[in-house]
């Protein structure tokens, strides 16, 4: 059986799921108990502001109730509804996926709570600027085979701010990156960083996109013509350059492109392989409205953990017949 | 005329700073086709040093593989000053290849420390050597595209400039050597 198999992984968080699903249903119930009372509270409250409204013959008395009735209803809500969810899904993370996790790799840990972090993620040199907002989450690191691994999900933004001619300043926050982001240390000894981009130029504008690319500067033209179609490679040393991304290499990396969007970026540097995987959903959560042993969530979660770990195998990085321990 | 005269003159620094940037790309590629020329030489060399050790080691082992271990030392000691000294380096990664192979054949010898760090210098020492072919291979095509696409095709029959030669597998390298650790 697969180490994969979801209905083996399923029996791996056996214990935890009868105590999850106690609290999701907890949970549940009381926000189908607040619902109930919010909308009592609601009706209750314009039947009071309609009546005054009748008695005083004033529009007043139900505006008053209107605000009445918002009032009691967030009253409510906050009793009923509070951090319930949150609560699951934190304890989904620590009692599910963390055992999940362990039971798929022995080697690996689980830290939901935190994250790459901002300094790492600014090291890898993977976007040109520095984030002024930057949260992270579901760290997740340890040994996969010979190779050290750590990924977690990442959201850096960039604050733009700009002054219209009347003089009012408005602020916009621009994602700069959102999705997975992966590090792990690579087989070969190299000095120079190497970067290995989605090549956005050639897409759109061909034959003049290519010739845009030079003014780059350390532009290295790998031999296989799909992977030049699909990436844009920069670093100062052709050789270096050639010695990582090896025709196999290039292949490889061809795949993952395919499997993980054309949004993928990769970088060579100090010793580690980085990737930047683009991702709009919110991976690695626990669903309040499933119940917490779903088949279907487990094998979502699985898909999700699997799509990570198996870029070690995609990329070779447990090979270790180089000089390089 | 003095209106001609100043035309002339901002035309004429235009096609000289346009002529000075063209004929420094062709140095820049010149150099880049050096340097990578240079480092296959350097690796073919750290290759040249490994292979006494590496001959020493399996004969400890495999006695009975003199034909083997003969053959690459004379493709060893003939490489160097050879006027067809890439065509004898072809024959040292033959070798080398087939000598890797043998440990195959000699358990205690595929468990040797020594051997096993010979055989990762070695696969280091090919792998360098095929970066710097590949290198070397796509600064010739940079340089022949400057010395046949235009405006580079003047300059590089003012000045000499002639096309380079890519680095070509043989047959006998494009066959993978199988080599387990």
């Amino acid at each position: 059986m697969s180490k994969w198999d979801v209905d083996r992984a399923l029996d791996a968080v056996a214990a935890e799921i009868d105590t999850l699903e106690r609290v999701r249903r907890d949970v549940i119930s009381k926000r189908a108990e607040g619902t109930k009372r919010m909308t009592f509270v609601i009706l209750g409250a314009v039947l009071i502001g309609v009546l005054v409204m009748l008695v005083s013959g004033s529009p007043v008395g139900l505006l008053a109730g209107l605000v009445a009735g918002v009032i009691g209803a967030l009253i409510v809500h906050q009793i009923y509804f509070g951090n319930g969810a949150a609560r699951y899904r934190a304890m989904f993370k620590v009692g599910f996926l963390s055992k999940l996790i362990r039971a798929v790799e022995p080697e690996m840990t689980y830290v939901p709570e935190q994250g790459i972090s901002e300094a790492v993620f600014n090291e890898s040199g993977l976007f040109s600027s520095d984030p002024d907002r930057y949260s992270c989450e579901d760290l997740i690191h340890g040994m996969l085979g010979d190779t050290k691994v750590m990924f977690s999900e990442v959201h850096a933004e960039e604050k733009h701010t700009s002054t219209d001619s009347k003089g009012n300043t408005s602020t916009r926050w621009e994602t700069v990156f959102l999705g997975v982001f992966f590090r792990a240390d690579f087989h070969k000894e190299f000095r120079t960083p190497l970067s290995v981009m989605p090549d956005v130029a050639e897409r759109h504008f061909g034959w003049f996109g290519k010739k845009l690319q030079k003014l780059g500067g350390n532009l290295q033209k790998m031999e296989s013509p799909e992977f030049e179609k699909m990436f844009v490679v920069r670093g100062a040393d052709a050789i270096e350059a050639r010695y990582i991304l090896t025709p196999s290499m290039q292949e490889r990396l061809i795949d993952l492109r395919r499997r993980l969007g054309d949004g993928v970026r990769v970088v060579f540097r100090d010793s580690h392989v980085w990737l930047a995987i683009p991702n709009k959903t919110n991976w690695f959560e626990g669903d309040l409205f499933k119940p917490a042993g779903d088949r279907s969530q487990a094998a979502l979660l699985m898909g999700q953990l699997q799509s990570c770990f198996q870029i070690v195998e995609e990329l070779d990085l447990n090979t270790r017949i180089w000089t390089k321990e | 005329m003095i209106a001609t005269m100043k035309e002339f003159l901002i035309v004429l620094a235009i096609l000289l700073v346009l002529g000075v940037i063209i004929y420094n790309g062709f140095i820049s590629r010149r150099n880049a086709m050096r340097n990578a020329f240079a480092s296959i030489d350097v690796q073919l060399r750290k290759r040249w040093d490994l292979i006494p050790n590496l001959v020493e080691t399996v004969k400890g082992f495999a006695k009975h593989e003199k034909e083997v271990l003969a053959s690459v030392i004379a493709a060893r000691n003939a490489a160097p000053g050879s006027g067809e000294r890439f065509a004898k380096e072809d024959e040292v990664s033959a070798g080398v290849g087939r000598l890797l192979a043998v440990a195959e054949r000699y358990p205690d010898l595929k468990s040797n420390e020594q051997f096993l760090l010979l055989q990762r210098n070695l696969t280091e020492v090919e792998s360098q050597i095929s970066a710097s072919r590949r290198a070397f291979n796509s600064a010739v095509t940079d340089w022949n595209e400057g010395v046949e696409a235009f405006p580079g095709l003047l300059f590089a029959k003012a000045f000499n400039f002639e096309r380079a030669d890519w680095f070509e597998a043989r047959v006998s390298e494009r066959e993978n050597v199988e080599v387990s650790l």
